[in-house]
Formats: C-alpha cells, structure tokens, sequence
C-alpha cells in the first residue's frame, strides 16, 4: 500500500515537472514571437522616419512659428507703405501696389512671403520700409 | 479578412509614427526659434483630448486636440494667443496634415492650462481652393 502511494506520488510529482517545462517551452515561444513582431515594426518604422522627415520639411514650421510673433509688425507696415492711395498719381505703380497690397492682404500670416512682397515692393515702388 | 487587420494594425502603427513627428518637428523649431531669440515666447506642441463638439469623420476617438502651449513668463493676451492660432490656421499645408492625422480641434494655452482658445480644425480646410 505504502509504495503504491509513492508511486503515484513520484507520478504525479514527475507530472508536474513535465508540465512546468511545457509552459517554460510555451513562454519562450511567446517571447520568440514577440520579438519577431517588434523587429518587423522597427523594420519599416526606419524607413517610413524619412518619409516623416520630408514631410516636415514641407511644413515649414520655422515660418509658422516666426510668423505667429512677427508677422503682424511687417503687415501694419506694408499695408501702409504699399496702400494703392499713395501712388494716385502714377497709374502704373497704382496698378502695382493694388496686386502688391491684395497679395499682402492675402498672406498676412506668412512672414516668408511677406518678406519677399516687402522686396518686390521696394524694388517696383521705389519705398523704404 | 486577417490581412484586412494587418492593414489596419500597421496603419494604426504609421500613423501615431507621423503624429509624433509632426509634435517633434513643431517643438524642435519652436526650441530653436526661442533659443535664437526670434520669437519671445517658448511655444510646445502636445497632443490633447480635444473638444468633442469639433469632431470630424477623420477624427481618432480618443486623443484629437493638437495644443500649443505658449510659455513666456507671463500671461498672453488674448490678442496673442489669437495670432498664434491665425498663424497656424491660415497654413493649409498644416491644417490639411493634422485633418488626415485625425486632429480635430486647435488650441492654444498659456503656460499654465488655465486660460487658452480652442478651434474647430475643420472650419479652416478650404476644399476646392488652390494650394498656396
């Protein structure tokens, strides 16, 4: 009787050792596969990083963020230089400063453009600003 | 089916990817520009729960605002915060990236969250226009 219980003891005892291992083997798959997954990711992640990267350049967020301080300054100015008022006399620099003053009021936000709008208006209208 | 998931997973994936460029190309030339002294103010993007009143079709269910946190060491006037949103608003390029990355609303705060503007991003995507 007595070894009759060590046996299933020792059973169930090496029972349980099997099955530890098994979950041992399983969690080492698990990881496995996990592993593999995160390196697929990271694979590609690379390559789409310089795609992101010229989509940030598209974005000119130096401009944007310039413009949100300084943009207001430059455009209380030209709209007063370059007003199509100022040139009345001369019908050819009217005609300028009006497209100069429509493409100011259009972009009024945007400090890059404006800046170039400032030249173009000292350049044709002959203006200090 | 399964591949209709995978799809959808990496979609999932690329486009958080581009979000968090999009915070981290803002913040890096926001860094720059202050530490240059071309602007006064230290501004810093982050991402936001957003207002659900401005939800568009393109929307991500949780996290749609797109704040920009202004820091300058006093309170910004409302006139301020409002040309940084004008700014940011009139850039169709901006407006059009942060629709397709699932933004729904702007906002812009003061260096304490306290007091701040909110935008509905879908009022500002001029369909049919003409890129700039």
């Amino acid at each position: 009787m007595i070894t009759l219980l060590e046996i299933d003891s020792l059973k169930v005892t090496s029972g349980v050792t099997n099955g530890s291992s098994l979950t041992a083997n399983l969690w080492f798959w698990i990881a496995l596969a996990e592993l593999i997954i995160i390196i697929f990711f990271l694979i590609p992640r690379k390559k789409s990083a310089s795609k992101a990267a010229k989509n940030k350049k598209d974005i000119d967020f130096g401009n944007i963020i310039n413009s949100a301080f300084n943009s207001k300054s430059l455009y209380d100015k030209l709209k007063i230089r370059c007003h199509p008022d100022r040139f009345s006399g001369d019908p050819e620099k009217e005609k300028i400063a009006n497209e100069l003053f429509e493409e100011i009021s259009k972009h009024k936000t945007d400090l890059k453009k404006m800046q170039m709008l400032a030249q173009e208006a000292k350049e044709k209208l002959n203006i200090t600003i | 089916m399964l591949e209709k998931i995978w799809i959808n997973i990496r979609s999932w994936f690329q486009e958080r990817s581009e979000r968090r460029d999009v915070i981290l190309g803002f913040n890096q030339s926001a860094k720059a520009a202050f530490i240059e002294g071309v602007v006064p103010s230290l501004l810093e993007a982050s991402i936001s729960r957003g207002n659900k009143a401005y939800k568009h079709q393109f929307s991500d269910y949780f996290n749609s605002g797109f704040r920009i946190k202004a820091f300058k060491g006093e309170a910004l006037s409302k006139n301020e915060l409002s040309q940084i949103g004008a700014t940011i608003t009139s850039d169709d390029k901006l407006i059009r990236q942060l629709v397709v990355l699932g933004f729904d609303t702007l906002e812009i705060y003061g260096d304490k969250n306290y007091y701040g503007m909110q935008w509905p991003i879908r009022d500002f995507i001029r369909i049919g226009q003409a890129q700039q």
